[in-house]
């Protein structure tokens, strides 16, 4: 069952006062949360936060197209390896 | 009425009780030593356990090698003259000499235009006479394989294709070969230390840097912001280090 709409989106306190500081002192600073069930709001974009995958804090950088997925969609808590560094894979910088 | 069929109305299992040693002749009663406490006097031979196990980790997989650790070529070297793994082979598929590949290329419909293919570590490639996509697998049909025993002797075998076959990079695109082994700088030109892995995390990638002193590693996304040169080439990253709020 999904989230009552009447409360609106989940949103750490604490992680959100820390974004909005950084927003009014137009600082990129980045953010270490365990939050990992919060939702992205649009005043994240363009800040790096860094989510606990239960071992380590993974920096993200938030797009525009993050808006609304929760944190931990993008830092992952398994680890697998299906290739080596041999695989016609890319990255993006 | 029929008879509900809750579980609360499963038959109730006996539970068995230690029972008690039998009296000596003369009465006097000796305690059966626990085998449980003491372990069995014979030492199991069936399933022999090392002694140093940890039962904490034994249904836990073994950590899979980082990409530092994996075979491939050296970041210097040009994207035209390396072969690129695009799959391994996994088992026939039907009776005419047709594979299922399992594939780690990001890019599975380039394989569609693919027209020659090194099998394994084979000097000359083979020609593909077949490519479709079918249930997150490719299946593909080779020159020189058209019976399904013959596919069973290149089960796992990898395949490979020239650089100059893939999809050409963006401008801002890297292979990941070309990323992993780099040295990594910082502005000032402090060393600090070497990429070893590289995480996939849905967002942008994360460079997992591995200090030369052995210490924690250092996680970078890879972002213009952060990333602020990286010359394959030369063999070196320059980066710029995360400032973290309240430190």
């Amino acid at each position: 069952m999904s989230r009552s709409s009447k409360k609106g989106p989940f949103i750490d306190e604490k992680l959100r006062e820390k974004i909005d500081s950084l927003n009014r002192t137009s600082e990129r600073r980045v953010v270490r949360t365990w939050a990992r069930a919060s939702t992205i709001f649009p005043g994240m974009v363009g800040h790096t936060v860094a989510v606990h995958n239960g071992k380590v804090h993974v920096p993200i950088f938030v797009s525009e197209q993050m808006v609304g997925h929760k944190l931990g969609e993008f830092a992952p808590t398994r680890t697998y390896r299906g290739h080596g560094k041999d695989a016609d894979r890319r990255g993006r910088r | 009425m029929s008879r509900s069929t809750s579980r609360t109305e499963r038959p109730h299992r006996r539970r068995i009780q230690p029972q008690s040693p039998p009296p000596e002749p003369d009465g006097r009663v000796v305690p059966i030593p626990d085998v449980a406490a003491s372990g069995p006097a014979q030492p199991n031979t069936r399933n022999p356990q090392p002694a140093t196990r940890n039962p904490t980790n034994a249904a836990r997989p073994p950590t899979p090698p980082r990409l530092a650790d994996t075979a491939g070529p050296d970041p210097g070297v040009p994207p035209e003259r390396v072969r690129l793994t695009i799959g391994t082979i996994l088992a026939a598929h039907g009776v005419r000499g047709e594979f299922k590949v399992r594939l780690q290329t990001d890019d599975p419909e380039h394989l569609l235009s693919v027209t020659r293919v090194y099998l394994g570590d084979e000097s000359s490639p083979r020609t593909v006479l077949g490519v479709r996509l079918h249930a997150g697998h490719a299946l593909m049909r080779l020159q020189g394989i058209s019976t399904p025993e013959s596919v069973e002797r290149f089960r796992g075998v990898p395949l490979r294709i020239r650089g100059a076959d893939t999809r050409p990079l963006a401008a801002d695109e890297y292979f990941l070969y070309q990323v992993i082994g780099l040295e990594v700088f910082d502005e000032a030109g402090n060393r600090l230390g070497r990429v070893a892995d590289l995480m996939e995390t849905g967002a942008n990638d994360v460079l997992v840097i591995a200090p030369d002193d052995g210490g924690a590693d250092i996680l970078l996304p890879s972002h213009p912001d952060v990333v602020i040169a990286m010359e394959p080439a030369a063999g070196r990253i320059v980066v710029r280090p995360l400032s973290y709020y309240g430190e």
